[in-house]
């Protein structure tokens, strides 16, 4: 019989090497499983392009309805708004170019108020105080050059005291001696061109770029002065052209410039990147002195695959359906405007909460995101108030005109938006809020004030998208989309005194208009698979009325409530 | 190929890539896989599972430690996810015993028939005497990962012990009584 031994330490020594191989079924299910997630994700984005032909239809529906609206209403704003486009487009050069345009303007002035002499001899004396200037600065740009690379060695030795890495230096310096190097050989190709004038303000754009983006902030005084023999030296035709070649020539320089100082960044950054690694295998060698750590993090670990969980859980409830029903406010934006007629437009009117009611399905596209759309029935009513109804005496005599109301055309044309029914064709309809201004009819027909309710019924489409910004028991959702509403009823009615009558159907309303809709969700889960939902939204109608008069910008606001049931 | 290089297309859900590393490591977790789990069938289950989240998170790996040592926690963690039971309905007063040194004769009992009766422990027990016995976690390190209190894994462990012993002394009580 062999020595006793504790059990512990048996199964562990026994186990030390155990290896098995698994079948090779597990390998294709892991394969599949990782394949179908990339099936998954390739889903997405054909469903984000359907988002985004949404989104763009909306953009351009509503773009295009301010276009027209500010086309028709004002046409002077259009030029200011180019001149706007046109001023920021080039940064870089903007501020130089526009100097010298200026300039130029200037010049032009000035020829034409004869004063050519004048600007000869301040050119004159621009090119000598150039001469000395660019001389100047070329010395001034050397001692800067040198102090900026310096600057630029603090700088990386800054880095290096960050990372800990002596070693780093000296190669970084070698880089920054590089990258100063291409600085200073630009500086050196500048002196020779001093010879002609024109050249001469090509080395000092270039210099006074130099010095701008040396990041040396005492290059002012020196900018400063370049700008000054800008100004002077302006007259002279050519040199414009040649100081327009120098921009072109500086930005050429500072991309060089740039190019050079990313070079020893990547350079700064591999050197980390190595340490890095190295001090990572350093690690690796001590991993007994993490293992607290690594239990943290398995732990971390665990609470994602939790996650996980629950993500696929909720993956598999993408599709959601939603009856719903809503009160439903119609109203419009402009107080003063009306969709019956030109005179109604300064009379009270009256929004109407009606119903809408239908129903709704939803496709979650992320956990944040779902895309949705339903088929609505909405109704609308909206009620005009102060309209005198009142018999003609004879309605030829209205229709003819030579009554003492001039205006008060016969019943059938009186409404430019309205075919108005036989019934009443012989009632002359007016707004009181008019009449006040005009000589007293009341005094000799008999007359009536009654309301005009519009009723109007669409059957809605909406494609929304719905962005949860809360996501627990309560939810918070964004909802923004658009609705596609066709008409299926529009009628309008006389009201007197709670008596009704039909009086006819509005000519103006397109069988088919859009509306920009804007909404928040609140939600309550009741269950993983129901939940109460209670959306106010707000619909701005698009191209709903193709003429009315004034002001008349219809809107929907409706609150929206219904379950939702997800699978 | 190096490993990191390896890691590094994993991360980019380079399929080749993921093939090498599973025929790299899958006999050693499924090892592991075996150890923690109540047959073979639930082992590879698990080593499907642990897999298929070591490559969805293999961008969290930070090569701070091993790789290898990363993988057996991802193991160990999917296995535990499956057979910890669940905290809040764990109301059952269990019955704790001291803590017991086991010692057993150590004359060679198959490998096989070790990894049978571990198997065949009661979940719980089987996990906690894998993570003490096998792989080092201290009571307490255990007691948070299951969700149980330090007594309880010390209790659990014991019961683990005196388990196995009784099974592998009846083993070889068999195996005599069959060999005489």
């Amino acid at each position: 019989m062999s020595e006793k031994k504790n059990i512990d330490k048996l199964f562990k020594e026994q186990f030390k090497d155990f290896e098995v191989a698994p079948s090779d079924a597990v390998w294709k299910n892991i394969e599949r499983e990782l394949h179908k997630d990339k099936r998954k994700r390739r889903v997405i984005p054909i469903w984000w392009k359907m988002a985004g032909v949404a989104a763009a239809l909306i953009l351009m529906l509503t773009a295009g309805n301010f276009i027209l609206n500010t086309n028709s209403q004002s046409d002077s704003q259009n030029p200011a708004i180019v001149d706007v486009e046109k001023s920021p487009s080039t940064q870089n050069n903007s501020d130089d170019s526009s100097e010298i345009l200026s300039h130029e303007e200037i010049l032009r002035n000035n020829r034409n108020s004869n004063d050519v002499d004048d600007i000869q001899s301040v050119s004159a004396e621009g090119k000598k105080q150039d001469f000395v200037n660019s001389e100047e600065l070329a010395s001034e740009q050397k001692s800067k050059a040198k102090q900026s690379i310096k600057n630029q060695n603090n700088k990386f030795e800054a880095k290096d005291a960050i990372v800990n890495a002596n070693d780093v230096q000296e190669p970084l310096k070698k880089d920054a001696l590089k990258g100063s190097k291409q600085q200073s050989s630009q500086l050196n190709k500048n002196p020779p061109t001093n010879d002609t004038w024109g050249k001469t303000k090509n080395s000092l754009a270039k210099n006074s770029d130099f010095i701008g983006k040396g990041k040396s902030k005492k290059g002012n005084y020196a900018e400063g002065a370049v700008v000054g023999n800008d100004n002077l030296s302006k007259p002279n035709s050519k040199s414009n052209k040649n100081s327009e070649n120098a921009l072109i020539d500086s930005s050429k320089a500072d991309a060089l410039i740039s190019n050079s100082k990313s070079d020893s960044r990547s350079a700064v950054t591999d050197n980390s990147t190595a340490e890095k690694n190295e001090s990572i295998n350093e690690i690796e060698t001590a991993e007994a002195a993490y293992k607290a750590n690594d239990i943290e993090e398995a732990i971390a670990l665990n609470n994602d695959a939790k996650a996980i969980e629950k993500e696929e859980e909720e993956r598999l409830n993408r599709w959601s359906v939603s009856p719903n029903v809503a009160p439903v406010y119609f109203n419009s934006l402009g107080q003063e405007g009306s969709s019956l007629d030109n005179q109604f437009s300064e009379n009270a009117k009256q929004g109407q909460i009606n119903m809408s009611y239908g129903v709704g399905g939803s496709y979650a596209i992320s956990k944040k995101l779902k895309i949705r759309t339903g088929v609505n029935r909405v109704d609308l009513g909206y009620r005009t108030n102060d309209v005198l109804v009142f018999n003609s005496v004879s309605p030829a005599a209205a229709r003819s005109g030579s009554d003492a109301f001039v205006n008060a055309r016969s019943a059938p044309q009186q409404f430019s938006n309205v075919n108005v029914v036989q019934a009443h064709a012989n009632h002359n309809f007016m707004s009181s809020t008019n009449l006040s201004a005009r000589p007293g009819p009341n005094q000799l027909l008999t007359q009536e004030q009654i309301s005009l309710d519009q009723n109007l019924g669409f059957i809605e489409v909406p494609i929304e998208i719905a962005y949860s910004v809360v996501e627990s028991k309560f939810g918070l959702n964004v909802i923004g989309g658009f609705s596609t509403l066709f008409l299926n009823n529009n009628e309008i009615f006389a009201v007197q005194d709670g008596n009704s009558s039909y009086f006819g159907e509005a000519t103006n309303i397109n069988d088919m208009s859009y509306s920009a809709n804007f909404g928040i969700g609140l939600n309550y889960n009741i269950s993983k698979q129901f939940r109460f939902n209670l959306e106010p939204t707000f619909k701005y109608q698009i191209n709903t009325f193709n003429n009315t008069s004034g002001d008349f910008e219809p809107y929907i606001i409706g609150l929206y409530t219904g379950l939702s049931f997800k699978f | 190929m190096s490993l990191n290089q390896l890691i590094e297309k994993c991360k980019k859900n380079d399929t080749q890539a993921q093939s090498q590393i599973y025929k790299l490591f899958a006999n050693k977790l499924y090892s592991v896989c075996l150890k923690y789990s109540r047959n073979y069938a639930e082992a590879e289950d698990n080593l499907q599972d642990a897999f298929i989240t070591i490559f969805k998170k293999i961008c969290q790996f930070k090569s701070k430690g091993s790789f290898e040592g990363w993988l057996r926690r991802v193991t160990v963690n999917t296995a535990l996810q499956r057979y910890r039971s669940p905290g809040v309905f764990d109301i059952v007063n269990e019955e704790q015993i001291e803590d017991v040194s086991v010692e057993i004769d150590d004359n060679a009992v198959s490998i096989d028939y070790l990894l049978q009766i571990i198997q065949e422990l009661p979940d719980r027990y089987r996990l906690v005497f894998n993570l003490y016995a096998m792989d080092d976690y201290p009571h307490k390190e255990i007691a948070r990962m299951l969700n149980i209190s330090i007594g309880t894994s010390k209790s659990n462990l014991a019961r683990a012990r005196l388990i196995l012993r009784e099974k592998i002394e009846t083993y070889k009580m068999n195996n005599n009584s069959q060999s005489l």
